[in-house]
């Protein structure tokens, strides 16, 4: 049986493990609203669960805008276990948008696209001004 | 276009926010007891569903081996081409009658279409403290 190696990738405000090992994850979101551009978005966690098979494994995650890298993570992890369970927490403030093109999450293992998501951006009007009496 | 389902968490609490977000609170995967039968107080099973245009009828269970413990049906009406669409089932004082694992099933037009599996961990029973007379 072929196991996917990433069985999902959130978007979220914040994302935490509590003490007895479970996840929270707040603010699930899977699109960007935005009145202008550029823009800068405070605070973002991206969650995902990636299964590894026993080894050294080298991990990338790309948040990109057509061919341009917002923001890279890469880290690596040594599995001793035959299968294990990874959760992983890619916490990334301040990041620039720079246009309405969709945000692009790219993770790769080893160099091979696992997963390609799409999080669009969405122009949203700005707020009427109150009216004066 | 078939309706297939891109993640089911299991959680604690789960809540959608008026700007539409999504809070999970406590996901966990898997289940503890210290003795069967016993009885979960309360959880939350979150389906995102990815669906064509038209009418679905979905039902959930939750069942160990072939007894339905718990059971939900709801109808979605998608008028775009297609869908993402979280469903979000409270379950209150689940009966768990045994050791073996939980499992979600989803049907769709009385069809599986997909499942999930928690298993149940026995958890030792903790020590007695010993009292004076001992």
């Amino acid at each position: 049986m072929q196991i996917q190696p990433i069985e999902y990738a959130l978007f979220c405000d914040y994302a935490n493990v509590s003490m007895d090992g479970k996840l929270n994850m707040s603010g699930i979101f899977d699109r960007i609203m935005t009145e202008q551009v550029p823009a800068v978005h405070p605070q973002m966690f991206v969650v995902s669960k990636l299964f590894l098979p026993k080894g050294k494994h080298s991990i990338t995650f790309t948040l990109m805008q057509q061919d341009k890298v917002l923001a890279k993570a890469q880290f690596d992890k040594e599995i001793e276990t035959e299968l294990a369970v990874h959760n992983h927490f890619w916490g990334i403030q301040g990041l620039k948008i720079e246009s309405m093109e969709p945000i692009e999450l790219q993770v790769l293992i080893e160099g091979k696209q696992v997963l390609v998501k799409r999080l669009p951006i969405v122009k949203v009007e700005k707020r009427g001004e109150p009216k004066k009496d | 276009m078939k309706t297939t389902i891109p993640f089911v968490h299991f959680c604690d609490h789960a809540s959608m926010s008026t700007d539409g977000k999504l809070n999970l609170n406590g996901i966990f995967e898997s289940l503890f007891a210290m003795e069967v039968p016993t009885k979960h107080p309360q959880m939350y099973v979150l389906t995102r569903l990815h669906l064509g245009k038209g009418e679905h009828t979905f039902m959930l269970t939750l069942q160990q081996e072939d007894k339905v413990l718990a059971k939900t049906s709801f109808e979605i009406a998608v008028t775009q081409k297609t869908q993402e669409q979280n469903h979000l089932w409270g379950v209150f004082d689940l009966e768990l009658q045994s050791y073996d694992p939980l499992t979600l099933k989803v049907y769709e037009n009385g069809d599986e279409i997909d499942s999930a599996t928690l298993p149940i961990y026995r958890l030792p029973k903790p020590f007695k403290k010993p009292t004076k007379e001992n």
